[in-house]
């Protein structure tokens, strides 16, 4: 009785060690940006963990115009390419995984070869794409650019998603009256809701995050995304690197993918842990 | 107008035919049972009617009118679905409104007919719940209030309790008669379970191989069964069948089965036979034809009991006997019945009937 007590405790001490390794490993980098951030002027190259709650630097990046404007450049994009993916990926998911044609596993395997080439063998030839289409530095063309990315994997999952919807449910639909895009609205998309808000939100972190494609594709200041603009913050003069308003600017923009990661989480597990429909 | 014709209808998938010329007439307001064993295509020709599945060849048509290529939901069907295939997003209520909604009824007309349907079924305090919320017996409930809100005049059922437990079964089996019986809707079935359609059906279809089999009502299916097929599948527990000889003579027939010789009316058939007799008509220890037989086993199920015994050279029979015999493994005994009750199938399985009748 006493032993397997004593094997207990050390079984939880083992478990809880490991999960504060792996919590240090992953949050220190974050917690240190955070702190840095509130440092300012020379403290920050001073090693002290628990900063002094300056505000000054997130007054500065806030109070910068380019760098609002690329936070909302980056949202514009964000949000036109979570909406435009999940849309065309809805109607191609109905189609590959409900409808019967053929050609349709030459299809999805095309949708996945797609999503496989490196985006560095794609600049060059995208960049092409994209002054023949007249997008070059606006953020269409960055939208253009990152749906190239989203929807094939989109496209996979709701397809597979849709596929394992049960048949009967879509025919009851059918003798209840309803056109297929009908089915699709009403039926459909509400039994698909944890499928779409992970890959919605998939969507938009890659999006949030991408820097090559954003590099390469904006000229001008006023309509960079904020990866690149944190990049090009510079100091006021060639000798000074501002960390902290680095720092700050990092911060800000981590915010929204922690919101909407803690909004959704909820619905991301029970997604993946609820699959039967009978109850 | 709700009767159906099915004439020559065929159904294909490639170079497979799963519906092979089928011809059924079903009246108006008749419950007809479309039984068989599994891939007999009773399914697919239930989903044809509802317009779920295309019609390769062959006329359907509802009321009198053709149907082959209307729309499902304009075809004045109600559907029941084996998985109940409630909506798991939307509450009963909306459950049983939604084809309402979608004909773009008034929502208040819509509250009306729901509310009516679920007095009905007495399903009224469920309606805000949720299907996932609700048993097997209540989701099955819902699913026929579904199909009940539109007040189609043909009603489809396609395996609608085999989900359910034994209990749950035969209290829906009941519901459902009674449903039948109160709106008197046309009614097509399609279950596996030969007690269901024996309880419920005004006529049963036999399907086998995608074709049928038989039609008749439950008691002519049982007592002429026209094959084999249908014999060894209507009742319960199943036919048996013992080899026996049948020869012609003039006036009258001769039958040998296990060694034991007894004379029938004359049937025009010379050769080898099976003869069907049903576990409940056999007589122990007596009858008008007795043959020697050993005790393997009494199953006693209360009021009466199940004796499997071996006849001849390890041919099995059952048969079921009031009480509870007082009979030991391995007694000997005699196993008899009723000239009348015997069912002959000669060597292409199908019924052999005296001559005169």
């Amino acid at each position: 009785m006493v032993r397997s007590n004593t094997r207990k405790r050390l079984h939880q001490v083992a478990i809880y060690s490991l999960f504060g390794i792996v919590a240090l490993y992953t949050l220190f980098p974050f917690y240190w940006m955070i702190a840095s951030s509130l440092k300012s002027g020379q403290a920050i190259f001073d090693v002290t963990f628990f900063p002094d709650l300056k505000f000054n630097n997130y007054a500065a990046i806030l109070s910068d115009g380019v760098f609002l404007r690329s936070l909302l450049n980056s949202l514009i994009v964000a949000f036109s390419v979570v909406a435009l993916s999940l849309v065309l990926a809805i109607a191609a998911a109905y189609a590959l995984g409900r409808i019967d044609f053929r050609g349709r596993s030459p299809i999805m395997l095309l949708v996945l070869a797609v999503s496989m080439f490196p985006q560095i063998a794609l600049l060059s030839g995208l960049f092409e794409m994209i002054r023949w289409l007249g997008l070059y530095n606006t953020v269409g063309s960055l939208i253009f650019a990152y749906m190239i990315f989203t929807l094939p994997f989109n496209i996979w999952v709701l397809t597979t998603f849709m596929r394992d919807l049960p048949k009967q449910i879509e025919e009851a639909a059918i003798m209840d009256g309803c056109s297929p895009l009908r089915i699709v609205r009403c039926i459909f998309l509400p039994m698909m809701g944890p499928a779409l808000i992970s890959t919605g939100l998939l969507a938009f972190i890659a999006s949030w995050n991408e820097f090559m494609f954003a590099l390469t594709f904006i000229l001008t200041d006023e309509n960079r995304t904020v990866p690149v603009a944190i990049a090009l913050i510079s100091g006021s003069s060639r000798y000074e690197f501002p960390y902290g308003a680095i720092m700050a600017a990092s911060t800000i923009v981590t915010v929204p993918l922690v919101i909407l990661a803690l909004i959704f989480q909820k619905h991301i597990v029970s997604g993946l842990t609820a699959g039967a429909v009978k109850g | 107008m709700s009767g159906i014709d099915l004439t020559d209808v065929v159904k294909r998938f490639g170079a497979l035919t799963v519906i092979d010329k089928v011809n059924l007439r079903v009246g108006e307001g008749e419950f007809v049972v479309f039984v068989g064993p599994s891939g007999c295509g009773k399914s697919t020709l239930l989903r044809m009617i509802a317009g779920l599945e295309e019609i390769s060849d062959g006329e359907l048509q509802i009321g009198g009118k053709r149907m082959n290529e209307t729309p499902p939901a304009e075809r004045g069907i109600a559907m029941v679905f084996q998985s109940y295939a409630l909506y798991p997003h939307m509450s009963v209520e909306r459950n049983l409104g939604f084809a309402l909604e979608t004909a773009r009824l008034a929502a208040g007309e819509i509250k009306e007919r729901v509310s009516k349907v679920a007095r009905f079924l007495k399903i009224e305090h469920l309606l805000h719940r949720r299907p996932a919320q609700l048993s097997g017996g209540q989701q099955q409930r819902v699913a026929i209030g579904r199909a009940l809100v539109r007040s189609q005049k043909l009603f489809l059922f396609d395996e609608p309790l085999s989900n359910l437990d034994a209990d749950l079964r035969m209290e829906m089996r009941v519901e459902i008669a009674r449903i039948h019986r109160e709106l008197k809707a046309t009614t097509v079935y399609v279950t596996h379970d030969q007690l269901e359609a024996m309880t419920l059906a005004d006529r049963i279809v036999v399907l086998k191989d995608g074709r049928i089999a038989q039609v008749g009502t439950p008691m002519e299916l049982y007592e002429r069964p026209a094959s084999k097929f249908v014999a060894s599948f209507i009742g319960a527990p199943r036919m048996n069948f013992l080899p026996g000889t049948l020869r012609r003579d003039t006036g009258a027939s001769r039958l040998e089965v296990m060694g034991v010789t007894h004379t029938l009316d004359r049937i025009d058939y010379d050769g080898e036979i099976s003869i069907g007799l049903r576990p409940e008509d056999l007589i122990l220890g007596g009858g008008e034809v007795q043959i020697p037989a050993q005790v393997l086993l009494v199953e006693p199920l209360g009021g009466e009991a199940l004796v499997h015994a071996r006849v001849g050279d390890g041919q099995m029979l059952v048969m079921k006997v009031q009480g509870k015999p007082d009979l030991r493994p391995n007694a000997d005994i005699t196993v008899g019945w009723m000239r009348s009750k015997a069912h002959l199938f000669g060597a292409d399985e199908l019924a052999l009937r005296a001559a005169e009748a």
